[in-house]
């Protein structure tokens, strides 16, 4: 199927057209969702609304780009969303409960531990990912889509309608404050 | 220098994870019960429903203050033909006249 015809069978609402949709981009999709928000049952979650977004706004889809950046910018969008809700449930936590009904605690950081990284560097990825988080939103998309998701400048500068500069300024700018970070990290 | 490098090296070689099995599946499970409440929502919004349930709540209302209104017995005093003067009041207070204007 061409991105053409793929796009015309989701325009008009055609199942099949869709289950192709979801079968080409559900792995990067679900990929870089986890890069963003580092847990499984979130990125599930969230990779779904991506593909239920791109759905109902089809017929927005001026196809001035490729169906994969708009697919991407979408997706993007959605972590964004559903970090910064995270931020604002943690910011009012001291106002609920510390514990769950099993004694858990709520709203603890938990270190993430990525399927894909080799054996040997775990450890360090797990650190990577904790301070990544920290980082300025626009500095961790870059990082996330070239790092983890393993797009090229050109592809995410069409994502972010920037230049390709500006997304190595960007990902130099990332490296350096995960350096600070990583030094500021206690011995 | 070398942690750092070690951080920041430690996602190459890095393989890119695979949505969950049965993404599919879920998905359009997901699809179909936000459907099914999108229409639930949108029907009691009509305008025909909400005219209908708002027309039975005026009904019930009005229903309730004519029954309400029937059942309560309108409060009439006795009439007396003796003029309340200024001793009978003094006296269920158990005053005389002099006591009160002073």
């Amino acid at each position: 199927m061409t991105e053409q015809e793929l796009i015309t069978g989701l325009q008009n609402k055609e199942e099949f057209a869709f289950k192709e949709l979801i079968t080409k981009f559900q792995d990067s999709v679900f990929n870089t969702v986890l890069g963003f928000l580092q847990n499984n049952a979130d990125a599930e979650d969230i990779a779904q609304e991506v593909f239920i977004q791109v759905y109902h706004s089809i017929n927005s889809f001026q196809q001035q780009s490729l169906l994969s950046t708009w697919l991407y910018r979408i997706t993007v969008t959605k972590c964004l969303d559903h970090l910064r809700k995270q931020k604002t449930k943690k910011r009012f936590g001291f106002i609920t409960n510390l514990f769950d009904s099993n004694n858990k605690v709520l709203h603890e950081p938990q270190d993430f531990n990525h399927p894909g990284v080799l054996l040997d560097k775990k450890e360090d990825a797990k650190i990577l990912f904790n301070l990544l988080k920290q980082l300025p939103n626009s500095q961790q998309i870059v990082f996330v889509l070239n790092k983890i998701e393993g797009l090229s400048y050109q592809e995410i500068a069409q994502i972010q309608h920037t230049t390709e500069s500006a997304v190595d300024s960007l990902l130099q700018r990332a490296k350096q404050n995960l350096k600070k970070k990583i030094n500021n990290l206690p011995k | 220098m070398k942690k750092e490098d070690n951080i920041l090296n430690s996602l190459t070689g890095l393989q890119k994870t695979k949505a969950p099995d049965f993404f599919y599946t879920h998905l359009i499970g997901k699809m179909q019960q936000q459907f099914i409440l999108e229409k639930r929502v949108s029907f009691s919004l009509r305008p025909v429903f909400s005219t209908l349930i708002l027309c039975v709540l005026i009904g019930i209302n009005i229903f309730s203050l004519t029954q309400f209104s029937k059942k309560t017995p309108t409060k009439s005093f006795p009439q007396t033909n003796q003029s309340v003067t200024i001793d009978v009041f003094a006296a269920a207070y158990n005053m005389n006249a002099e006591t009160i204007y002073e």
